[in-house]
């Protein structure tokens, strides 16, 4: 303020960035994960509850 | 209900006293103990396991997101805080969890061209790169 105050000379606006969740989408609907070395959304959901997914969410992928 | 009584004597409440005890699960599974929605031990994992652990989210559709800047703020127990899922110009879904500690869950998609935390005006972009910092920085 005036001039005054702030942050100092050697501060780096890139270290202060926001945090990026992991995120995938699949027909139009998206999931995100705080982990970033999930496996992909088809392997977790398996492939009894992808294919209801799929019925339910028929969408554009 | 016939075998809840004696599980209550044997240490089944949630009491300081008892606290060593009270992992016990009843013999049936489906006797849901109260403790387990109160019990910090269990949200801890409940958080390193689930929300903070290997899993997928829902968050969005698309659909209500159309625009550049849209956003849509979601509650999340892993930060435990709520953030914006954006999208950013030119690209695909994206979202920078959010610096601030908002309470309100405003479920509604909404379009912003910037985010700002209300406290400290700490400003980021779509990108989640911040953009202005300095004010009221040094307090």
């Amino acid at each position: 303020m005036k001039g005054k105050g702030g942050m100092p000379a050697d501060f780096k606006p890139d270290e202060h960035n926001l945090r990026r969740l992991n995120v995938t989408c699949r027909h139009g609907v998206v999931f995100a994960s705080v982990c970033d070395q999930m496996e992909s959304l088809e392997n977790y959901l398996g492939p009894d509850i992808l294919d209801q997914f799929d019925t339910i969410f028929d969408g554009p992928s | 209900m016939a075998n809840t009584t004696p599980l209550r004597r044997s240490g089944g409440i949630s009491t300081p006293g008892s606290r060593s005890r009270i992992w016990k699960w009843p013999a049936d599974p489906a006797e849901i103990q109260d403790w387990v929605y109160t019990d910090r031990r269990v949200y801890d994992l409940e958080l390193e396991r689930i929300f903070l652990g290997p899993t997928w989210n829902y968050v969005a559709l698309e659909a209500e997101l159309p625009r550049p800047g849209d956003y849509i703020r979601r509650i999340s127990a892993a930060s435990r805080s709520s953030w914006p899922a954006t999208r950013p110009p030119g690209a695909c879904l994206r979202k920078p969890l959010r610096a601030s500690r908002g309470r309100v869950l405003q479920d509604v998609p909404r379009h912003a061209a910037q985010f700002i935390c209300p406290y400290h005006q700490w400003t980021y972009d779509l990108f989640g790169r911040a953009a202005v910092w300095c004010r009221f920085a040094a307090a």
